[in-house]
């Protein structure tokens, strides 16, 4: 699969945090798409057909938690890899991974601290497409 | 006299004593047995006259009084110069009655020596010989184990009334049976009356009840619990229960000891929001950062295309990333600092208006109703406008924000409405929005500690700077939520402090 196809849905609800994502993905070559809401961003799982999701934990509304939950109970959808993006403290991305880790679904491909290293983000993606072929 | 010399009288059968040859009852025994007897008992013996002179002593007295015999009895036991007043000697020797007391026997060698005394009249004793026998019995270390007795009963009483914990003592059926000066105090004389009823005002037993336990298995037991003083000031306390029990180990009541732990309680919360603070703020710093890092590399990125479109993007990105870390510094600053407020007199229509004008484009360009309602005749508030300008642009912020998040009615609106309460003679702020509401869990934490419902752009810091503010000028804030949806926050402020 060539770079330039390769379709990376973001979801978030800050504006700033989509739009900078985006551009830098842009500029990598991928085709990125955003959401500010967890709802949508459901939507745009199935509609953008992304080969990874970029996914904030903390969301007003519905969690990004819960959101992760529904790709992964969904068979079409599980297989997508998502990473996890947080603002939380690095020492409590430890009890997220448990958590998930306790959860019967799938689990995030990788876990990014906030503010995200640029590159840590890239690489995140690439791994993430080895992963899934 | 010598014991030689009352033998021999007694042998003659007369004398001063007369003729105690015939012991009643004890025929086989003689006389020199019976004075042999006693000059050999442990305890001090002597033989009184009727003028109160010594006219034998045994050889323990003989010992202690290094003599005595021939003298009189006060002289010798006492080294007074006359007699005793109300001599019960004399007494028994009147009555013929035995006659018993306490005498502090005054002896060269040994020093005081307290003694039981019973004086006892020779006739009573079936001789026909005037005088008495007293016997003196050693009790000093009776008395000085009665002593130690008695301080340490005292100083135990005073350790159990003045030791500074609560504490009370219940039987079986949970009564009070005994409690301590802090306990009197603070719940009143309860004695007689039902630890649950005491403590906590209850009718029934607690469930679950450390005195309970201990009565169960006889052992110490750990809670903590919230009781009230008589005041009715609540009161957090650590509680150990111990078993009293008695010689053969059963346990017939249980000691409840309790300790204030409030204030360290309030601490420990106030500790908890603390760190949840420091949590929430350094969640915010993050967030911001990456809004900086990102518009600064959308900017440098729309540069490289040549796309002005995306550099305003990034740039917009940058002035709210600053906006965020003003407005977030501010709130710290006026969170943790504690200063008197610049007050003066304004009119609360002015305020209202001037906050109204600062959102009015936002609002706009949200597309949400931005209306103001004030009384039709001028009032006045004595205040700090600047704080109170502060605290309304928070609450008219949040509830645009709230609008913006999907309103549940067609058009969404927010109102700051403007009243004098007369009655109190105060003036109130109401802003009303129909946006979703608030959940009911933040509504409990609302004022207490940061709540955010706006995720990333939200910080929590704005409801708690209001508050300061508005408790600042003695006034108070309130949540209900609208009755067809959203939330409704109303500030009531005395006109005058």
């Amino acid at each position: 699969m060539e770079v330039s196809q390769r379709r990376v849905l973001i979801i978030d609800d800050d504006p700033r945090v989509t739009a900078y994502l985006a551009t830098l993905l842009e500029d990598k070559g991928y085709v990125p798409c955003v959401s500010n809401d967890a709802e949508e961003g459901l939507q745009k799982v199935r509609q953008f057909n992304p080969d990874v999701i970029v996914l904030d934990i903390l969301m007003p509304k519905k969690s990004g938690v819960q959101l992760f939950n529904k790709i992964k109970g969904d068979e079409g959808l599980a297989k997508i890899p998502v990473i996890i993006l947080t603002a939380i403290k690095d020492y409590m991305i430890e009890d997220f991974r448990q958590f998930f880790a306790s959860l019967r679904v799938k689990r995030p491909f990788a876990y990014l601290e906030k503010p995200v290293d640029p590159e840590e983000l890239i690489a995140a993606v690439e791994r993430s497409f080895g992963a899934a072929n | 006299m010598a014991l030689v010399g009352i033998l021999g009288k007694r042998d003659q059968g007369k004398g001063e004593f007369g003729d105690i040859s015939q012991v009643p009852n004890e025929p086989s025994l003689k006389r020199t047995d019976l004075l042999e007897l006693l000059d050999a008992l442990p305890t001090y013996i002597s033989i009184i006259s009727p003028q109160m002179t010594v006219l034998w002593a045994n050889s323990a007295l003989k010992r202690a009084l290094e003599g005595g015999v021939g003298r009189p009895c006060y002289e010798a036991y006492e080294g007074e110069s006359g007699p005793c007043k109300g001599c019960l000697l004399e007494r028994a020797l009147a009555t013929g009655r035995t006659e018993t007391w306490i005498q502090t026997l005054r002896s060269p060698g040994i020093g005081n020596v307290q003694t039981l005394v019973q004086a006892v009249p020779l006739k009573a004793m079936g001789f026909d010989i005037p005088g008495a026998l007293k016997v003196s019995t050693d009790i000093t270390p009776l008395t000085s184990r009665l002593r130690q007795l008695e301080i340490s009963q005292r100083e135990y009483r005073a350790l159990f009334e003045g030791i500074p914990c609560y504490i009370s003592v219940q039987d079986r059926d949970f009564r009070i049976i005994k409690t301590n000066g802090l306990f009197r105090r603070d719940f009143g004389r309860a004695t007689g009356r039902r630890c649950y009823e005491v403590y906590k005002g209850r009718d029934i037993k607690c469930e679950p009840c450390p005195v309970e336990k201990t009565f169960t298995d006889g052992r110490i037991h750990f809670s903590e619990e919230t009781v009230r003083k008589r005041t009715g000031e609540p009161m957090e306390v650590v509680v150990y229960t111990a078993p009293v029990k008695d010689q053969v180990g059963q346990t017939f009541a249980v000691m409840e000891m309790s300790t204030e732990i409030t204030q360290v309680k309030t601490l420990q919360r106030e500790l908890a929001s603390l760190g949840q603070a420091v949590a929430i703020t350094a969640h915010s710093i993050k967030n911001l950062l990456m809004g900086l890092e990102g518009g600064a590399y959308v900017v440098k990125s729309a540069l490289k295309r040549q796309d002005p479109e995306l550099a305003q993007k990034g740039w917009e990105m940058i002035r709210e990333g600053v906006d965020l870390a003003s407005n977030l510094v501010r709130d710290i600053l006026l969170i943790s600092r504690h200063r008197e407020p610049e007050f003066s007199e304004v009119d609360p229509s002015d305020l209202a208006r001037q906050v109204v004008k600062v959102f009015m484009k936002k609002a706009e360009d949200l597309g949400i109703g931005l209306d103001l309602e004030t009384p039709g005749k001028r009032t006045t508030l004595w205040c700090n406008p600047k704080a109170i300008h502060t605290a309304l642009a928070n609450l008219v912020a949040n509830a645009l924000d709230a609008c913006a998040s999907g309103s549940t009615f067609k058009m969404p609106r927010v109102i700051l409405r403007v009243w004098e309460v007369e009655q109190e003679r105060a003036i109130c702020f109401q802003v009303q929005d129909n946006g979703p509401g608030i959940p009911k869990d933040l509504q409990e934490k609302l004022f207490k500690e940061m709540v955010t419902t706006k995720g990333a752009s939200g910080t929590g810091l704005g409801l708690l700077v209001t508050h300061k503010i508005v408790k600042e000028h003695g006034g108070r804030i309130l949540f209900r939520a609208s009755s067809g949806g959203g939330a409704v926050f109303e500030v009531i402020l005395p006109q005058r402090p």
